[in-house]
């Protein structure tokens, strides 16, 4: 009982002795009133008051009722509430309990509509059915042919008597709208309207009763079937897991409904293998399996009461990659110029979750460049002259096997970055020529020219090693001077002409790029008319070749 | 006249019984059923609406009654009886509503009286409460003889409009549109003084 009843209840507790006892006698009294014999004239009196009573009623209903209709009521419609307005549903608009919408494993959709309904197979299609949630609020609307606009005094709703003043705001003598809870029960919920009272004159008299006297109303279910997936086997060609249906209320038994594992390949909507599977526990198994990425969707068909009707519902969902699709390589590794491209080779790269590519130079394991997470990037700059480098490939994705995300790695062989030669250090002032014969200023005449010259730039006349490598040899050449020659295994670069005691490496020396190993001389006899320059010669395989070809 | 010298003579005066009571007789509770079982029961049956709480209303009724006399010497005996014998339904009809709906004539009148209750007030402040108990005899002053005989039947003793029009030989609308101006007019007082509704 609510705080303001338990009041009106209240407050009677202190009533005024006096009030009381008035009523009250008057009250016994008139309850138990005696007949006691009149005189014939005074009942005489009585019977002429009476008759004049209850004729009276006939006579003014013969002329007041002529011309009048008795109220009819013609039905029931249920609408929701919400916050700024009550939303009427009509009739048509419903689904009935058979219809609603079917989902095939294609995942197009297609409406049926039966007249069989789904609970209740005595039910008539011309029946409408309306759709709560639990606790839902809900506004029942009377419908009542009321043209004389007869004042309506209460009606009786499942035994349950609503007097006027119950009557939601808005109501009219022509449709009269209370408001209900639907409970906290799913199901179908019906409301029948049993009478209905109007006042005619001084009288309460019955509303015609016309219209289908119940509406249904379904009630959702709430409680809805699930699943689980466990001790998934992925296999080269098979895939193995336990299922386990749950449905705590027999939704599926009930609607007569059916329960699935359907095995979809890569992006597709048609299942490339489907099992029936029951409530509680299921061991299945798929074969003849592809290589390549997999859904499985667990599907049930059952009427949860939600206006959807018997509908195809997924309970459960997962992925799974058939081994050895998902396996990624390095290809088409090419080293030019300071830079190595690759290629990326792989199926299915929408299974994978996260891809690193490395590059790592020999003897070091931290990279000194790398791309994550993105396969369009196919090139490394700025390698290193005449270094070997190799190149890491990582990659990782969940099997669907329920270990969850796994990392596999690949590397390449090692690769030569390719080798330049800068012509940092001064300006060729002679080139390579070993067909043609060039004016030689020191022997004035003509010779084959087998290397470049190589003025120096401004007064800085050190030489720099422009290959990364070993000194191989030191020596005095009788026409080329003072020699130092560096090599990498192979190509061999051959300084003359070098200043004597300039050398500051001694044979077996490691040099890298840009080390000083002498200054420019003019030792050589061959050119000793010319002003102090270095003599640079290429050697590759044994054959002198020429250094500019090499020079970035 | 036969007859209704047979039935007088089969229940006793109120002064007799009362007199049973004071010597202490059983008889005395008797004398009481005899003369005022269906009055009684028909008190309770508007408020509980069960046959078997009613008769152990009643049976509460007479042990009350027993207790109470002596000391008590009632002026008028059945308002006496009345009296407690609607308290003790009242407290039997709270106790089944806590976990049910009693579909009687009593929580009907409720539903209506409830339309008059100001916002904001504890039944369970006596302060409160008392204020409002001496409104509502204020208010009942103020309506007619049978303006106040229709509210109190209705909302003390529960009865149903069909059994006050009976009683007072009017038609149901009457009373219907009697309770109903009753009600408005109770609510603009208490508006009046001070008191909110929503």
């Amino acid at each position: 009982m609510n705080e303001k009843k338990n009041l009106a209840l209240r407050i009677w507790d202190k009533i005024a002795e006096d009030i009381l006892l008035r009523n009250t006698e008057k009250r016994y009294r008139l309850l138990h009133k005696k007949r006691t014999k009149k005189p014939f004239y005074i009942v005489g009196a009585i019977a002429a008051v009476l008759l004049v009573a209850i004729l009276t009623p006939f006579v003014v209903k013969l002329f007041s009722g002529l011309g009048k209709q008795i109220p009819v009521y013609t039905g029931m419609t249920v609408s929701h509430v919400n916050q700024t307005e009550a939303v009427a549903y009509v009739p048509e608009e419903h689904v009935l309990l058979s219809g609603g919408t079917t989902t095939s494993s294609t995942g197009s959709e297609e409406t049926t509509t039966t007249t069989k309904p789904l609970w209740n197979s005595n039910a008539s299609p011309a029946e409408s059915v309306y759709y709560a949630n639990p606790e839902d609020a809900i506004l029942i609307t009377i419908h009542i042919d009321n043209p004389d606009a007869f004042e309506i005094l209460s009606f009786t709703l499942n035994g349950e008597k609503y007097s006027s003043y119950m009557f939601e705001a808005g109501s009219t003598m022509e449709a009269l709208v209370l408001k209900v809870n639907v409970g906290s029960e799913s199901g179908i919920k019906e409301y029948t309207i049993d009478a209905i009272k109007y006042i005619d004159g001084t009288e309460i008299k019955d509303v015609r009763m016309e219209g289908d006297r119940t509406v249904k109303v379904s009630v959702a279910y709430t409680t809805l079937p699930s699943a689980t997936v466990s001790n998934v086997e992925i296999g080269r060609t098979t895939f193995e897991a336990n299922v386990t249906i749950y449905d705590p209320i027999d939704l599926i038994a009930m609607s007569n409904g059916e329960a699935h594992i359907c095995l979809y390949y890569g992006v597709n909507t048609e299942p490339v293998q489907k099992q029936a599977i029951s409530v509680g526990k299921n061991t299945v198994r798929f074969e003849n399996l592809a290589e390549g990425g997999y859904t499985y969707r667990i599907v049930a068909s059952y009427d949860a009461l939600d206006r959807y009707g018997m509908l195809e519902r997924v309970l459960k969902s997962g992925t799974f990659v058939n081994e050895p699709s998902m396996t990624l390589t390095i290809t088409d590794v090419d080293s030019a110029n300071m830079t190595v491209s690759y290629r990326i080779s792989a199926v299915n790269k929408d299974f994978i979750d996260t891809v690193r590519v490395e590059l790592l130079e020999k003897g070091n394991d931290v990279p000194v460049a790398f791309y994550e997470n993105d396969l369009s990037q196919t090139t490394f700059y700025n390698l290193k002259d005449a270094n070997e480098y190799q190149i890491r490939l990582t990659y990782s994705y969940d099997r669907g096997d329920g270990k969850g995300e796994q990392s596999f790695s690949v590397m390449t062989d090692y690769f030569l970055s390719s080798i330049t030669i800068s012509d940092t250090f001064g300006t060729i002032t002679k080139g390579f020529s070993e067909d043609v014969s060039i004016f030689n200023q020191t022997t004035s005449d003509y010779r084959l020219h087998l290397g470049v010259d190589i003025a120096p730039a401004g007064d800085d006349l050190n030489v720099y090693a422009n290959l990364p490598g070993m000194i191989a040899q030191i020596w005095e050449d009788p026409h080329m001077g003072i020699c130092v020659s560096i090599t990498n295994g192979k190509y061999t670069l051959c300084y003359k002409n070098l200043e004597k005691d300039s050398l500051t490496v001694s044979v077996g020396d490691t040099v890298n790029f840009g080390d000083v190993i002498a200054r420019m001389g003019q030792s050589a006899t061959l050119e000793k008319a010319e002003p102090p320059h270095l003599h640079l010669e290429v050697v590759y395989n044994g054959l002198v070749i020429d250094p500019e070809t090499f020079f970035n | 006249m036969k007859e209704n010298q047979t039935e007088q003579a089969s229940v006793l005066p109120d002064e007799e019984i009362i007199a049973l009571y004071w010597k202490r007789n059983e008889k005395a509770i008797q004398a009481t059923d005899d003369k005022y079982h269906n009055y009684l029961y028909t008190i309770s049956y508007n408020i509980v609406h069960d046959r078997l709480d009613c008769e152990e209303c009643l049976n509460d009724t007479y042990l009350g009654t027993w207790n109470s006399i002596p000391p008590k010497r009632p002026n008028v005996f059945q308002a006496f009886l009345a009296k407690l014998m609607r308290n003790i339904s009242v407290d039997r009809f709270r106790k089944n509503t806590a976990y049910k709906r009693v579909p009687s004539e009593m929580m009907i009148s409720l539903e209506e009286m409830e339309q008059c209750m100001p916002q904001g007030i504890s039944a369970n402040n006596e302060v409160e409460v008392n204020e409002l108990s001496a409104l509502l005899n204020g208010f009942l002053r103020s309506l007619s003889a049978r303006e106040q005989f229709i509210f109190v039947c209705r909302y003390y003793y529960a009865d149903s409009v069909s059994q006050i029009a009976s009683m007072l030989k009017l038609s149901e609308v009457t009373v219907y549109r009697d309770l109903k101006n009753a009600r408005m007019l109770f609510a603009q007082m208490l508006r009046e003084e001070g008191y909110r509704y929503e």
